[in-house]
């Protein structure tokens, strides 16, 4: 186990090494310049720049103390915002998409589990199709669609009770996170319903079913015992990229509803050509996929007796 | 005639596809006696298995469905005018085992608690004391390191072991009977007698009575006390077991038993059937085995025969063949027992 761990462990930083070196070379390769504002800068005033910022320097140079850096996990001073620091940005803005990218997680897994296992009972009937074409919806509308279509459903809400139930936007309260995680979820709920839902009707007609039927467990004890916990195997292996996909996704969600997330960092620095926090929140989220696949290969484990072993 | 543990008569089950209507089991009646072994022999797709897992409600409905039929078992009723009774004890009274113990054990549950699950259900064990019964079970069936295995799960049993485990599962509540679905089909040969060996132990031990479901006739001539043999859904012969090997009274069990390769005969191959089952989707006129009998009579093809009473076996149990054969004015033909007085009800 210690072993496996420890091979894992180096798997990922090599992987996050990899991803670190392309986007380097990649965003050295887009045109444009960083420095370029809408000011004016003089030659002067732009050498000093390039020199605080080691652009003067040959670029494998520049690779090299970058790597430096990121090995002592510094990724420099913003290009945009000056004297703020990368890490300081990440700090300060991770935390905010990571608690909507848990809820979120939360919402859609439960959501999948729950709507998978109801439409496999109903197989082929009424409520199956309802389910399986809000499915479809789901997976089809894009996020930005349906984040302004829920904020209009907020609005009406809140007419409805003459209230103010729910917040349009903004960030503080966890009813400010409730309608974005919900959102933000949506596409993985509804993959991972369709997932439990052939995982279900695979186990239903699986022999130790029958054979748990006639040693006379109730129907009840045969869901939760014997058919959940061997239909969600498929769903624990595809929790590691639903991650990435939240985290990653949560761009227009955040730009949506107004929430001070890291996503929206991570897309203004590619615009403006902001050479450290590009860098920075790249392989940060890099490193933090890595981890969640890993974190998930264990749980596998947990949930999997056959794979423990192993 | 002393009453019969568990008596069947006339089951039928349909399979609604899309195709139609299929009628997997088209009437079957048979009796099992307490202590006693039945075997229930035939080709695959014959409704051996249909049939049994029907009364205990485990067909998946849809597409199955029990067409009509009656069964009752030790005074209560299982299935009446084709309905499922509501009070069916699974497991308690009535225990099954499967064919392929590798699949028919749930892989991410302990050996231990799949065995104590009945144990905990039927005779309301606290989760202790069902672990040691479980561990005392392992024991009973042979398998080495009781304490240590009930922790395991499937994938770390052998199959010979599995099975031996699915019958310790099955027999942990003493139920008075067994329905042994092929329990050896996926075995090693060398480790099905040692199931077989296992299996007539624990049914004498409890005085249990056990239906035996499989093709194999090596087994039913080894463990059965009589025979019933299935064709296309239905019985066709229910005797003792040393009349259907000795005195067959049915061309179809004649021509199981030829069947048998048989080791000392030199060349010409395997003897077989010529001929498939017949689509149980269509409707049959006649006898379903006409078509391959190589005695088939005009009327074969037209009528289906009724159970033609046989004499007694040694016990005093009835024997009977559904074969127009048997009928006074059918020609004599000197493989078969055709000493049926006549016309039965076909409950053996």
């Amino acid at each position: 186990m210690i072993r496996y761990l420890v091979r894992r462990v180096l798997g990922g930083l090599v992987t996050v090494w990899f991803i670190a070196t392309a986007t380097f070379f990649a965003m050295h390769a887009v045109p444009g310049d960083p420095l370029l504002n809408d000011k004016a800068v003089t030659p002067e005033i732009r050498a000093n720049l390039e020199a605080r910022y080691g652009l003067d320097q040959p670029i494998l140079t520049q690779y090299a103390i970058f790597l430096g850096h990121m090995a002592r996990g510094d990724f420099g001073i913003s290009f945009t915002q000056k004297n703020r620091s990368v890490n300081d940005i990440i700090r300060e803005h991770f935390p905010v998409s990571a608690a909507l990218g848990v809820l979120a997680l939360v919402f859609a897994a439960s959501g999948g589990i729950v709507w998978g296992a109801l439409t496999a009972q109903y197989r082929n009937r009424l409520p199956d199709a309802v389910i399986m074409f809000l499915v479809i919806l789901a997976i089809s509308v894009p996020s930005f669609v349906v984040a302004a279509l829920a904020q209009l459903g907020i609005l009406y809400v809140n007419r409805w009770f003459d209230a103010s139930v729910l917040p349009v936007a903004g960030w503080g309260q966890l009813r400010h996170a409730l309608v974005p995680a919900l959102v933000l979820g949506l596409g993985t709920m509804a993959f991972l319903t369709r997932l439990m839902r052939s995982s279900l009707l695979d186990v239903m007609d699986a022999d130790y079913i029958k054979t748990a039927r006639a040693k006379g467990v109730g129907p009840f004890r045969v869901f939760w015992r014997h058919q959940l916990r061997n239909a969600v195997l498929p769903v624990v292996t595809v929790l590691g990229p639903a991650v990435a996909g939240i985290t990653t996704g949560g761009f227009v969600v955040e730009l949506v509803f107004a929430i001070p997330g890291l996503g929206r960092y991570f897309v203004q620095a590619v615009q403006q050509l902001d050479y450290t926090v590009i860098m920075g929140t790249t392989v940060f989220y890099g490193a933090f996929l890595v981890a969640m696949v890993v974190l998930i290969d264990i749980l596998y484990g947990l949930v999997d007796p056959r794979i423990r072993l192993q | 005639m002393d009453a019969a543990l568990l008596e069947v008569r006339d089951l039928k089950v349909v399979f609604d596809t899309a195709d139609g209507t299929t009628h997997a089991v088209r009437g079957v009646s048979l009796s099992v006696r307490a202590g006693e072994t039945l075997a229930v022999v035939g080709e695959s797709g014959c409704g051996k298995s249909v049939s049994f897992q029907s009364l205990l409600g485990l067909t998946p409905t849809p597409p199955g469905r029990i067409l009509d039929g009656s069964a009752v078992f030790n005074g209560q009723t299982l299935i009446e005018n084709g309905t499922l009774a509501a009070s069916v004890q699974r497991g308690r009274d009535i225990g099954m085992i499967f064919q392929d113990p590798m699949a028919s054990m749930n892989p991410t549950m302990r050996i231990g608690d799949q065995i104590a699950e009945p144990l905990r259900i039927h005779q309301g064990l606290s989760r202790r004391a069902a672990h040691q019964r479980a561990i005392q079970l392992l024991q009973q069936v042979r398998i080495p390191e009781p304490a240590s295995r009930v922790r395991q799960y499937p994938f770390e049993f052998s199959g010979g072991m599995l099975q031996r485990a699915m019958i310790a599962m099955a027999l942990g509540v003493q139920p008075k009977l067994l329905i042994a679905d092929e329990p050896t089909t996926a075995l090693d040969v060398t480790i099905q007698a040692q199931i077989l060996d296992l299996l007539r132990g624990m049914k004498a031990g409890n005085n249990m009575a056990m239906v035996l479901i499989t093709h194999d006739l090596g087994v039913v001539a080894e463990t059965a006390d009589r025979v019933a043999v299935m064709y296309a859904g239905e019985v066709v012969e229910s005797t003792d077991v040393e009349s259907a090997f000795e005195r067959p009274a049915h061309p179809y069990t004649l021509g199981l038993r030829q069947s048998i390769p048989d080791p000392g005969a030199a060349a010409g191959g395997l003897t077989t059937i010529p001929g498939t089952p017949p689509d149980l989707s269509q409707p049959i006129a006649g006898c379903a085995y006409a078509p391959r009998c190589p005695y088939a009579m005009r009327v074969c093809a037209q009528q289906a025969p009724p159970p033609f009473d046989l004499p007694v076996d040694e016990h005093g149990l009835r024997r009977w063949s559904r074969c127009w054969l048997q009928h006074p004015k059918a020609p004599r033909i000197k493989a078969l027992d055709q000493s049926a007085r006549g016309v039965g009800d076909g409950v053996a």
